[in-house]
């Protein structure tokens, strides 16, 4: 059974957004299922800090035991932060998915973006 | 587990290194939904392809390899370094749900891969063993990972996938003959010493059409599904040109770490 902690907001592509504190600022990763339909993660390509993406523009790579996966950015913004901790353990990203393994921290354009997430229950029906 | 497929067989001619790997990326880009796409190919000269994030930068001796006829690509999908020369190479595109997911998928493939190889009389079986490893730790043949396909303790078939969108790709060797060794001369170092089994050690005489037909009736009697032969759509063959121009004919790709 996946975990899916029902403050965060998802994509049916299987990221999520989690609030950081800082205003307008999230931290996105890949949810508690995906990482175990990948598998054990080997490596990750993040992007440059100060870099925009629009909705849905692939923004890294995920590689898990030799199984490469597109990231897509869940919404429109700035990476303001990237996980350098993943260089060393992007195993990382198995452990603690919604903690320790976020991969990036975005700057959204448009807060009112959010609304077209899915809520946890919304993601638990897609996975279903 | 039945996939439910139209299921589409393209026998390729050999094409570089260059063209097969934007066919196979291209065949995943269009794909569309209910339909599954099975590719079987070779290479016009021997090829290194490398994993789509494993480091080749500075290791490898280009000139020494121009002088062999070796050649260089990047692919599209994960793992590490494969040396393509005589080898049956396979590549599976289909609706990533339609296989149950990448691990699920990677799990039925080889089924089908190893019912095929076993009608031929390869004595293969898929391990239960084998290590994580980072996409720098050496050459494909060199360790398997669990779920690879081996004769006893010798991995024969070195497989990699990519998700685009909503698809799947899985492609790989199917070594007949050949030694994966050679990758220490282009390297000078000792990390990529392997030798994995070949078909030629097992069976002795084989015929590469004899493998491309194992390995078709092997998926079809594991995927299931409805199955034909047939050729490239217009836009598989302009993402394909589109691909090969912008990315896999590319130096900068090809050596983009």
């Amino acid at each position: 059974m996946s975990d899916i902690p029902s403050d965060l907001l998802y994509t049916e592509e299987h990221e999520y957004l989690r609030a950081s504190g800082e205003e307008g600022i999230f931290f996105v990763g890949i949810t508690d299922y995906a990482q175990g339909e990948l598998g054990d993660v080997v490596y990750i390509e993040l992007p440059d800090t100060g870099i925009s993406f629009s909705k849905m523009e692939v923004f890294g790579t995920i590689e898990a035991v030799k199984a490469v996966s597109d990231l897509y950015s869940p919404i429109s913004g700035e990476v303001t932060e990237i996980n350098i901790g993943l260089d060393d353990d992007p195993s990382l990203v198995n452990s603690d998915p919604y903690g320790d393994g976020w991969m990036i921290k975005l700057r959204v354009d448009d807060e009112s973006d959010l609304d077209a997430l899915l809520d946890a229950d919304r993601y638990e029906d897609h996975i279903s | 587990m039945g996939s439910g497929l139209k299921w589409r067989v393209i026998r390729d001619s050999p094409c570089t290194g260059s063209h097969n790997m934007a066919l196979d990326h291209a065949l995943a880009v269009c794909s569309q939904e209910g339909e599954g796409v099975l590719r079987l190919y070779s290479w016009t000269a021997a090829t290194v392809s490398f994993g789509r994030n494993e480091r080749a930068k500075g290791l490898y001796d280009q000139a020494n390899a121009a002088e062999q006829g070796i050649e260089f690509v990047r692919r599209p999908t994960g793992g590490r370094a494969v040396l393509h020369s005589a080898e049956v190479t396979y590549a599976v595109v289909a609706p990533v749900r339609a296989l149950g997911g990448p691990r699920a998928s990677y799990v039925e493939i080889n089924r089908g891969l190893v019912k095929g190889l076993s009608s031929i009389g390869a004595a293969v079986a898929v391990t239960d063993h084998g290590e994580t490893l980072s996409p720098d730790a050496g050459a494909c043949f060199g360790v398997p990972a669990p779920g690879e396909i081996m004769v006893g303790e010798k991995k024969l078939v070195g497989s990699a996938q990519l998700r685009v969108g909503d698809a799947l790709l899985q492609h790989g060797s199917i070594i007949i003959d050949g030694d994966q060794s050679l990758l220490n001369d282009l390297t000078g170092e000792l990390r990529y010493v392997v030798h994995p089994a070949t078909l030629r050690s097992v069976l002795g005489v084989v015929h590469q059409d004899q493998v491309v037909t194992a390995v078709i009736d092997g998926l079809k009697h594991v995927l299931g599904g409805l199955w034909d032969e047939g050729g490239y759509r217009s836009e598989e063959r302009k993402e394909a040109d589109r691909l090969e121009r912008h990315r896999y004919r590319e130096y900068a790709w090809t050596w983009r770490r």
